[in-house]
């Protein structure tokens, strides 16, 4: 029995403790307040920050497709394997698994350690163009590889990377520069044009990407999806390159090292083909080019990276002596029947310049058609004299020579015609007459491009029509017709016939390069940029005719076909090919003989 | 021995809110299980049933045998806390679960009702001047110290600390003077630093992380971080009935047992939590008010002793969920999923039940 002792005591004791249990439920309860009520917004963002992931989803490149619609850039489907990086994401665990499935080096391990440690955000890619045993191996190990996403995405592939791999360009992995630059959201392996047209036009070319918002498990498993803004794709460019003519041409030049060759329609200044040797494989970039390769190719001696029709400059040479003709005519120095007689040397005070038929004795007496057509150096020689350096400049630039063409591409050199401007820095330079004489023959301080070359021809076949060369047509608006100024069009006529000799009149500098077909022949100018100048001893002894490849002269032939209506321009470029009318010259026969069965 | 009429006497109330805060339990565990009465709610409801069972001879037998056989259960259990040092299997972590068909039992569990038993008896035994002696103190001092040793050596902190509390509670009520307790606190507070020695490094991990929960979100202190986020997002009505994002997403662990309330709680939000911790609260005020009227000294104590055990499950597992305690693995009563634990609180009841139907006096006044 309870006695009368203990009651009170227990009653207290009791009373005590049933009163702090109540002060702690109570205590319970603020807490639960405090959590629920005044924090429940910020422990409600903390809880969509846990589930909701937001995924960007990369959109579908144009293709790029030729005059016909030959897909040229096409997009690849290929498996990926991207990581989530997480608060609780233990990295070097997951790192160990990925490695032994995905055979991965160190070096990438280190890679990727660094990049899932710094950046908190953004997926990071772990490998892409997973093979099919490799997304098997993965599945299989999922449930080890918690914030691991394999899904299907889209690389960048080139048909034919080789041979249009200066003017399509490429696109990379766009760098933490390229995205600050751009604004681009940071898309994990996202690529943008960073040469040719795929640079050029990579604001149609790329489309804009999509928006998932995705719930997730705790395991980074994709549970629904919430809302889903799928990507544009981007816009497919065709361009005015016909791929059947720029492959042909990549074969003819099989035996040719170094060499740059454009087509281009006379009529609308759109670029048929445009070759640069030797190539490279523009694919290399798309997956992240490794380093060694990346180096080798921009040491390379023959320049693989350089788009040699835009980026090269040389002397135009014997070429260029249509624009001294023109200037010599406008300058009313000379007419047609103008006659000079060539002893095969030309004396300029102590100084003798030569004909290149100097070894034969000459070229006789010439007038302005045989003096086109046999390359007569001494006849240009004359006209110089009489006219001065600045006319033969000036009519060079109305052909836009020296000047940018303006293509759709990067890296466009300027080349150099020299101007007024030009020589205020080169006291006395147009009163040289030994310049004056170097620059009649296309030799001395003048250097061209490719591009430049074919323009020069297009515009001398089409009526004095000025060109702009482009790859992309553009049909918003019709560029008015502009002429050349000041040119009538019977010297233009003189001057074609004079080039329709020098390939089919058998003493025509480029006669080698007849392809003699019945039905079909093609007309051109050849010429030869000399790399070095060459010494009365070696002129003596011959030993000019052996010098090593990187001093031979570069072989340039310009040529239009067919004869009675042109409608392809060609420049060829043969690096130290030494014969334009030889070496060059039969090129661009191949070739625009190729090029009349286009479809255009 | 056994009179089943006294089910009858049986509070009508307190078997409501027993039976209420089961349901909230079984659709909890439906709703953990992503709206599956698979694994954990067709278990958890033959447990249920088997504690009923239990909770029903508790009620109908005679306490007397209880009084006489404390020890003997003592004893009973004593031996089975050490066989799971040698036979239990290491289960959670810890070696906690001795394996019998039904289900694991955990006899550390069932030894926080025979500590209460043991306990009462000794006390109901002292008059109230000899519990003012040292000498009588240490007995039940071992009694406790011998389960709370064996159960920190599982390792079961939780375990521990409710044997410890629990018993001192019937220290407290039994009149054992305020010195004691002063001199044990600062005796505790002195032993800190030698204790810590012997705690795993899981468990001193845990104190740090509780002490600084933010120093480690992403790997330690991770429980815990979760368990916030989903409790503060459950806001006032919560998110609904098996629509919280936090534990059916799985960033909630152990939401079916040691974290119910926290997956309770973003589910229904502050309003569920208030309802259920007022049924908590009725089921302790009971508990007080069966101590309160009962003629005996040992139903007394047995009725604190019970009360406060309930109620320290219940502190002890919210305030964990929430922050306010080091996560230590106390069950949340008659809501979290687990065998032994269901059945050890249906026999607590079952005893606090039979204390409460008036003529018990009857019984035990021979």
């Amino acid at each position: 029995m309870i006695n009368e002792q203990f009651g009170p005591i227990f009653k207290r004791r009791s009373f005590i403790l049933g009163l702090s249990k109540s002060i702690l439920i109570t205590g319970l309860l603020g807490r639960l307040v405090h959590l629920q009520i005044f924090n429940r917004d910020h422990y409600r963002t903390l809880a969509d920050r846990n589930r909701i992931q937001t995924r960007f989803i990369t959109a579908p490149r144009g293709q790029i497709i030729d005059n016909v619609g030959k897909p040229l850039a096409i997009n690849q489907n290929v498996y990926r394997c991207l990581m989530t990086p997480y608060p609780q994401l233990n990295i070097e665990e997951e790192l160990g698994i990925l490695e032994s499935i995905l055979s991965l080096s160190p070096k990438q391990i280190k890679d990727l350690r660094d990049q899932l440690t710094h950046q908190s955000k953004i997926a990071t890619i772990i490998k892409e163009n997973l093979t099919w045993d490799e997304i098997a191996a993965l599945q299989l190990k999922l449930p080890d590889l918690p914030g691991l996403l394999i899904e299907r995405s889209q690389i960048r592939q080139y048909v034919y990377p080789e041979i249009l791999c200066h003017t399509i360009g490429y696109v990379a992995q766009a760098s933490q520069k390229d995205l600050t630059e751009h604004n681009l959201d940071p898309i994990p392996g996202l690529r943008i044009g960073k040469n040719g047209l795929e640079k050029t036009f990579e604001n149609s070319l790329c489309g804009s990407p999509g928006f998932q918002r995705v719930e997730v498990n705790a395991k980074r498993r994709i549970v629904r999806i919430i809302d889903n803004t799928p990507p544009k794709i981007g816009q497919d460019l065709q361009t005015t390159l016909n791929f059947e003519l720029q492959e042909k041409i990549i074969q003819i030049l099989e035996p040719h090292r170094n060499a740059s060759v454009v087509v281009m329609d006379v009529n609308t200044g759109a670029i048929r083909a445009m070759v640069s040797k030797p190539g490279f494989d523009s694919n290399l970039f798309v997956k992240s080019i490794q380093k060694d390769v990346w180096k080798s190719l921009l040491t390379h001696e023959d320049n693989p990276l350089i788009n040699k029709p835009l980026a090269g400059q040389y002397a135009p040479g014997s070429i260029f002596k249509m624009m001294v003709a023109l200037a010599g005519l406008y300058d009313k120095a000379i007419d047609r029947d103008t006659q000079v007689f060539c002893p095969g040397h030309f004396n300029l005070g102590s100084h003798t310049f030569h004909c290149w038929t100097w070894n034969r004795g000459g070229h006789g007496t010439v007038n302005l058609e045989k003096a086109i057509a046999e390359s007569c150096d001494v006849y240009f020689y004359n006209v110089a004299l009489k006219i001065g350096a600045l006319k033969m400049v000036e009519m060079a630039s109305r052909f836009h020579l020296g000047q940018l063409t303006g293509i759709e591409l990067d890296g466009e050199k300027k080349g150099l015609i020299p101007s007024l401007e030009w020589a205020k820095f080169r006291k006395g330079f147009f009163k040289q007459k030994g310049q004056a004489l170097n620059i009649s023959i296309g030799q001395g301080v003048v250097l061209c491009t490719p591009l430049q070359m074919v323009r020069m021809i297009a515009m001398l076949v089409n009526g004095g029509k000025i060109l702009t060369p482009y790859l992309v047509e553009k049909n918003s608006h019709q560029i008015p017709e502009k002429f050349v100024e000041g040119i009538d069009p019977s010297w233009l006529e003189w001057i074609q016939q004079a080039m329709n000799k020098c390939v089919n009149d058998p003493r025509g500098t480029a006669s080698r390069a007849n392809l003699k077909l019945n039905d079909w022949t093609f007309g051109g100018k050849s010429g030869s940029a000399q790399v070095c100048r060459i010494t009365m001893q070696q002129r003596a002894d011959g030993t000019y005719k052996d010098l090593p490849y990187h001093l031979k002269d570069h072989a340039i032939f310009v040529g239009y076909a067919p004869i009675e209506k042109p409608q392809h321009a060609v420049s060829v470029v043969i690096e130290h090919g030494k014969s334009g009318g030889g070496v060059a010259g039969p090129v661009a026969g191949e070739v625009l003989n190729a090029a009349r069965h286009l479809y255009v | 021995m056994f009179n089943f009429r006294r089910l009858l006497y049986v509070n009508r109330t307190i078997i409501g809110v027993i039976l209420a805060i089961v349901f909230i339990g079984l659709i909890t565990l439906f709703s953990a299980a992503n709206g599956n009465i698979n694994p954990w709610v067709t278990k958890q409801f033959l447990r249920f049933i088997l504690g009923v069972m239990i909770f029903g001879v508790i009620v109908a037998s005679d306490l007397r045998w209880w009084i006489q056989n404390a020890y003997l259960i003592y004893l009973i259990i004593l031996i089975m806390l050490i066989l799971v040092e040698f036979l239990g299997f290491v289960g959670m972590g810890a070696q906690r679960w001795l394996d019998f068909y039904f289900f694991n039992l955990q006899p550390s569990e069932l030894m926080r009702v025979a500590l209460i038993l043991c306990l009462a008896r000794h006390f109901s035994l002292l008059e109230v001047d000899e519990v003012r002696h040292l000498k009588n103190l240490i007995f039940p001092l071992l009694l406790i110290f011998i389960p709370v040793l064996l159960a920190m050596r599982q390792p079961d902190l939780g375990t521990a600390i409710l044997l410890l509390s629990s018993g001192l509670s019937i220290f407290f009520v039994s009149g054992v003077p305020w010195w004691f307790f002063a001199t044990g606190f600062c005796a505790v507070v002195c032993a800190i630093p030698v204790l810590w020695n012997f705690l795993y490094d899981y468990q001193k991990k845990r104190i740090l992380i509780f002490l600084n929960p933010e120093s480690d979100p992403a790997h330690a202190g991770y429980h815990i971080s979760q368990s916030k986020i989903a409790l503060g997002s459950g806001g006032f009505f919560g998110k609904g009935w098996l629509k919280g994002t936090q534990s059916h997403l799985n960033f909630l662990p152990e939401k079916q047992t040691d974290f119910i309330f926290t997956m309770f709680a973003e589910e229904f939000g502050l309003f569920g939590c208030i309802i259920v911790i007022v049924l908590f609260s009725i089921l302790l005020l009971w508990g007080f008010t069966v101590a309160d009227h009962a003629r005996h000294k040992f139903s007394k104590l047995v009725a604190i002793g019970i009360t406060t055990t309930l109620f320290l499950y219940v502190f002890i597992n919210i305030s964990m969920v929430m922050g306010l305690l080091p996560v230590v693995g106390v069950p949340l009563p008659f809501m979290s999923y687990g065998g032994t634990a269901m059945i050890t609180l249906m026999l607590s009841m079952g005893v606090l039940a039979n204390i409460s139907i008036p003529g018990t006096k009857k019984y035990i006044e021979k």
